[in-house]
């Protein structure tokens, strides 16, 4: 009792009278934890605001109905409810809105259908219901909104008032009453419905098929599915942080147990076990853990809010419209953060403990015998190190479409790759030292730069290793990014082969799966400056049982141009496309379903049942990650009995102005498309932009994560530079009274972390590559089915050396100017 | 009845802080408040009444109801109360311009209620529509008053008999009417006036006895029944003065043929509106002589209280010497709170002769404002 009370009192004099290195290994271990709680949270809200935007206004609600295309007649709700008896019934009508770039969703509800939850709706002020169902465009805007009673909001030819604001859920969803939104266009967007399974199933039976009844727990476990690799990618990139992390801490641990030799000599003399002594430090190391992961835990919370909106606004481009909600910090969150870390923190102090309890009461060492015992060490983990990476190659490669076993091959990857850095940062330090030697005998300052930062590697090769892991993830995203976006300008450049599109959106404004008026195609056809014109219908059709993106395609001549073929050859399947012979699909679908050009796919219809089609072949596409089919037109009117689309494609004739064309169209909205039916049109360029954009809006987040990475390791490196430069405030002082000027000795501090940084560039080279490859070929397909050709950008390694080696001068600033000030007695007397 | 039209103000004005009945959906009673008088039609003068066609809808005024209430008997000897009420609220003068199908200045609301007399039991429902999508409304060929699946049929133009249907998940009615007396017109011919201000008051006529047959589906139990109703069919816009708060309402019918109708309206004081309380006395050949608070004496005997703590008195001593009436009118179960969004008392009660005591007749009994 009495010795663990002198350990511990031992500890917290230790780490008082180094609070530099107590803050910066309690920041890196908050940084660490702060990442990943931050991703966790913003991947649970953003599913939360999934489910949150399914059932806004009917929490209690399990089902909606839905036409397969276009509205749900008014009629059919009357005898769903009234004759049929589901009275649990929602009827629910959707416009989209914009004011002031922000975009609304105006939902016109019947507010007598069922007991609206109060959460939802808050209090309205008396008579704000009479004045919804009385006074033509009026709508209860969210409080959170900052819209103002009296404010007017422009839809199409209409404009709808506020007047009154209300405690909704979601800050874009305003409230209307149905008749309202409908205005002088009939029918509903969907009727959300509460019922029991075996309701449901009664219901499903009688239902028209020109309607679909979905429940929202399938629709949870659909976006679950489609967001989970998503989910599973960020996740990856903050355990990357708490991997940097704990190499750090590992750092640290180690350092300070160095520090410690001689004082734990001494406890030994004085009877303290080894038991106790290494028991003291993982105690030292879990305190350490628990306040670095709470400081964590509000920094990450911090830090979620942001991520979230990064997050939610990929989801809403890649997948599904959700709204960043308010972010929600459960226990279940935190707990597993702060476990995480400490686990992370526990490992890495459990070298260094056992080391420290190994030390001998008579061995009141010098840090030499450590070196050597380092040098040993750092062959067994080079051995280690190849049995590591060797695993991990064939992890990765007998995995088959293992999202986590890909990553996990990854981090194998990381790790293996790290334990070689010691061995080969001696080696380097050698060669350069023999270098040196050769070129620049009399050059003290060089040949004592690279022999003090050889001597040191004990505390600094792990800051290097977490340097370069940090860096070469920066190199691997980077060069799986700038490919990803290549191959998707090369794809849109490709898949976009009429000069104009005519394209109606869906109620949310964020896809084109409308119905255009019929009247378009007649009106089109008379340009004269038309050289050939196909339309598409986006839609969703059961493939395998399960609801499957699907472009219904009447081709033009120039059609055949938008596909790149990837299995088979190109002209074969577009010609026995044109004959409707069968259907293409995506590279996502064909790996997904394993299906290959030549194999077959089940397709229910409507007025067949399910029909087998052969696959014709296989193209390139990026737009969706759950697959997409192409059916031709024929075959689509063959067995269904809906005849609309969605977009029609233009090819001008040669020298036309697409943009004169473009304006006239826009003249032709005016008066051909219902006000309810959002449309744009758009030249193939301002879509490749868009979409461009659209891709660079999804990577954000990876960019701020990367970010992230690099600012755990920059703590990292700062902290183990400080401890390293503060503790040869002797051997400075010894400097600096045998005549070295101060500049000289702040040349030398510089000079070592420029080598530090070069050094850590330089070895994140191989393995950023290395990570490119596996993120490129193994994580992206197993992610999201698609593949992608490799570019290599000469900046990104410049890039990342760069990096490297300023965040080594920048950590090393610190130190740098108070050499400056340190007094040569201080110094000698160690002070 | 001008009590229920009380009802109605309570419903459009009632503000978010009334007992509230509905603790999970918002507040439909406080959300529809506030429409003003202006523009509609108001009851100022006796008025010609032209039958069937008075019973259809009259929309230029903001509120009308078909209220029926009854005492029936099943074959077995089972007695049951039941109410069917029917209200329509227009919430403003003119229809919306719009020319969407759901479009509509009109909103519906039902109530419904069974009271199983041995079960001591007391079943109530209460349903909203907009009168528009075809979800309720009132229409001709056949006459038709409906939310949803209740529904009361009448013949082409709303002649007799009716049919009053409806159904929940607890019990199903479906039930013939046929009155056996011609209809009384209530108040002066049929203008009901409610309090000082003139268009204060609605209109108003009953049918007091109407002959009833049908079946009552209750506790996987089908019950033939036979026995009584009364119709109450009223209009207006506005009726009540500011200082009334609550009535205490009776519509009875006698062993003998003999039917009365009779409100107390009650001040904010508590005290009885003198000038304002009023009824009707039927005779078995129809014919009708008014009432007034001084010929008909009320005196509460005992009180029930509610979950809230409001104390109903569902038992009261009344006494009519012109007809040498001296009754025990009392519920014939205790509570018959009508828990919907606006919370009353409206109840099945016998008629008790307090020299014989004997049982004279049945009747409803309607609480309000306590």
């Amino acid at each position: 009792m009495l010795m663990s009370n002198l350990l511990l009192r031992s500890s917290w004099r230790f780490f008082t009278r180094h609070p530099w290195q107590l803050w910066l290994t309690l920041l890196s271990i908050a940084l660490g934890t702060a990442v990943m709680i931050a991703v966790d949270l913003a991947n649970h809200s953003a599913a939360q605001s999934f489910q949150q935007s399914v059932n806004t206004l009917s929490s209690p609600m399990t089902h909606e109905i839905k036409a397969v295309h276009g509205q749900i007649p008014d009629e059919f709700y009357r005898q769903l409810r009234v004759e049929w008896g589901y009275r649990n019934s929602l009827p629910e009508v959707e416009l989209s809105l914009t004011l002031n770039g922000l975009h609304y969703s105006l939902l016109g509800l019947d507010p007598f259908a069922t007991s609206l939850p109060t959460s939802s709706l808050g209090s309205l002020d008396s008579g704000v219901l009479t004045r919804l169902l009385t006074e033509a465009d009026t709508l209860i805007a969210p409080k959170s909104s900052g819209l103002q009673v009296g404010q007017v909001l422009p839809a199409g030819e209409r404009q709808f008032t506020v007047i009154g604001l209300a405690d909704l859920a979601r800050s874009d969803l305003l409230l209307a009453d149905i008749a309202s939104v409908q205005g002088n266009t009939t029918g509903l967007s969907r009727i959300q419905l509460k019922l029991t399974e075996a309701e449901a199933q009664a219901l499903q039976a009688r239902l028209p098929s020109a309607l679909k009844l979905e429940s929202f727990a399938n629709q949870q476990a659909v976006f679950g599915q489609m967001t989970g690799a998503f989910s599973t990618n960020l996740l990856a990139m903050s355990l990357l942080a708490i991997l940097v992390g704990a190499f750090l801490v590992y750092n640290t641990m180690t350092f300070s147990v160095l520090q410690r030799r001689s004082s734990f000599a001494l406890a030994r003399m004085l009877g303290v076990t080894a038991g106790q002594l290494f028991r003291n430090l993982l105690l030292e190391a879990c305190v350490l853990g628990l306040i670095g992961s709470a400081l964590g835990v509000l920094l990450g919370v911090l830090l979620g809010q942001g991520l979230l909106v990064l997050v939610t606004q990929t989801i809403s481009d890649l997948y599904v419209s959700v709204a960043p909600t308010e972010l929600l910090i459960t226990p279940a969150i935190a707990m597993k953060g702060v476990g995480i870390t400490l686990a992370a923190v526990l490992l890495a102090t459990l070298a260094p403990a056992i080391e420290a309890a190994r030390v001998a009461p008579v061995q009141v060492q010098r840090r030499s015998s450590l070196e050597q015992t380092n040098q040993q060490l750092s062959f067994k983990l080079v051995l280690a190190g190849f049995v590591l990476m060797l695993s991990s190659a064939l992890l990765i490669s007998s995995s088959g479409k293992q999202l986590v076993l890909g990553f996990v091959g990854l981090f194998m990857l990381i790790v293996g790759y790290s334990l070689l850095i010691p061995w080969v940062l001696r080696k380097l330090l050698k060669l350069l030292q023999q270098v040196t030697a050769k070129f620049t005998p009399r050059q003290l300052l060089s040949s004592m730069t690279l022999r003090n930062l050889e001597v040191s590697l004990s505390r600094t090769s792990l800051a290097i290793i977490a340097l370069t892991v940090a860096v070469s993830a920066t190199i691997g995203v980077s060069i799986m990014i700038g490919s990803f976006r290549s191959s998707v300008a090369d794809w849109l450049n490709m898949t976009l082969p009429s000069d104009l599109y005519v394209s109606a959106l869906s109620a949310d404004g964020s896809r084109v799966e409308g119905s255009l008026s019929p009247l378009w195609l007649e009106r089109v056809k008379t340009l004269p400056e038309l050289a050939s014109i196909s339309t598409g219908l986006s839609t969703r059709l059961s493939v395998e049982g399960m609801p499957l993106p699907t472009l219904v395609l009447q081709p033009g001549a120039h059609s055949q141009r938008g596909f790149e073929f990837l299995q088979n050859t190109p002209t074969e399947a577009w010609q026995r496309f044109e004959k409707a012979e069968g259907v293409l699909v995506s590279e996502p679908f064909a790996y997904h379903y394993n299906r290959g050009t030549g194999a077959s796919l089940q397709l229910s219809t409507e007025t067949s049942g399910v029909l087998t089609l052969p696959i014709l072949g296989v193209f390139r596409d990026y737009s969706a990650t759950q697959g997409m089919l192409v059916l031709p037109r024929g075959l689509y009117e063959h067995y269904w009995q809906d005849r609309s689309i969605s977009s029609i494609g233009l090819t001008l004739k040669q020298g036309t102005d697409p943009h004169l064309v473009q304006q006239q169209l826009q003249v032709w909205a005016r008066d051909l498309q219902p006000t309810n039916q959002s449309l744009v049109i758009r030249s193939n360029t301002e879509i490749r932009e868009n979409s461009l954009k659209v891709f660079d809006r999804t990577f954000a987040i990876t960019h701020v994560l990367r970010v992230l990475v690099l600012i755990v390791a920059f703590v990292g490196v700062f902290s183990a530079l400080m401890a390293l430069f503060l503790e040869k405030g002797r051997e400075f002082a010894i400097l600096r009274s045998t005549g070295f000027t101060p500049k000289q000795v702040q040349t030398l501090v510089l000079s070592q972390a420029a080598l530090l940084g070069l050094l850590a560039g330089l070895l994140a080279l191989p393995l950023g590559w290395l990570m490119s490859v596996v993120l490129i070929d193994i994580i992206n397909q197993r992610s999201f089915g698609w593949t992608m050709h490799t570019y290599f950008f000469a900046s990104i390694p410049l890039q990342a050396m760069l990096l490297a080696i300023v965040a080594a001068l920048l950590a090393s600033l610190y130190p740098v100017r108070r050499i400056a000030q340190l007094s040569i007695r201080e110094g000698l007397y160690g002070r | 009845m001008g009590v229920r039209l009380v009802l109605l103000c309570l419903i459009l004005c009632l503000s978010a802080c009334e007992r509230q009945a509905e603790p999970t959906g918002i507040n439909l009673t406080s959300a529809l408040g506030g429409i003003p008088a202006e523009g509609f039609a108001r009851a100022i003068e006796p008025r010609r009444f032209e039958f069937p066609q008075d019973h259809a809808a009259h929309s230029e005024f903001r509120n009308e109801w078909w209220y029926v209430t009854g005492n029936l008997q099943a074959e077995t000897g089972r007695q049951f109360g039941y109410q069917v009420t029917f209200f329509r609220i227009a919430l403003s003068p003119q229809r919306p311009e719009n020319a969407s199908n759901w479009a509509t200045n009109q909103v519906w609301m039902t109530h419904i209620a069974l009271t199983d007399i041995a079960g001591n039991k007391h079943l109530h429902d209460q349903r909203f529509a907009r009168g528009a999508a075809g979800l309720a409304g009132q229409s001709m060929q056949p006459f038709k008053v409906w939310l949803e699946d209740w529904q009361i049929i009448g013949q082409a133009q709303g002649e007799f008999p009716w049919t009053v249907q409806v159904a929940n998940k607890d019990f199903n009615l479906k039930l013939s009417l046929q009155p056996e007396k011609p209809v009384v017109l209530q108040g002066s011919q049929g203008l009901s006036q409610k309090s000082s201000e003139a268009g204060n008051a609605s209109y108003y006529y009953s049918f007091t006895r109407l002959a009833t047959t049908g079946s009552i589906h209750y506790q996987n139990q089908d019950f033939q029944v036979t026995g009584s109703s009364w119709l109450d069919r009223e209009w207006s816009t506005s009726v009540l003065g500011k200082d009334q708060v609550g009535w205490d309402w009776f519509s009875l019918q006698l062993q003998d043929g003999h039917e009365l109708m009779f409100y107390q309206l009650r001040k904010a004081s508590g005290e009885a509106d003198q000038a304002y309380s009023q009824g009707k006395w039927i005779a078995p050949d129809g014919s009708t002589r008014n009432l007034s608070l001084q010929e008909v004496q009320l005196k509460p005997l005992k009180y029930w209280q509610a979950d809230n703590g409001a104390k109903y008195p569902i038992a009261w001593e009344l006494t009519y010497p012109a007809a040498k009436a001296h009754w025990r009118v009392e519920a014939v179960v205790e509570d018959q709170l009508m828990q919907t969004s606006v919370l009353y008392w409206e109840g099945a009660v016998q008629v008790i002769d307090l020299e014989t005591a004997q049982v004279v007749g049945q009747g409803y009994l309607e609480l309000s404002g306590y």
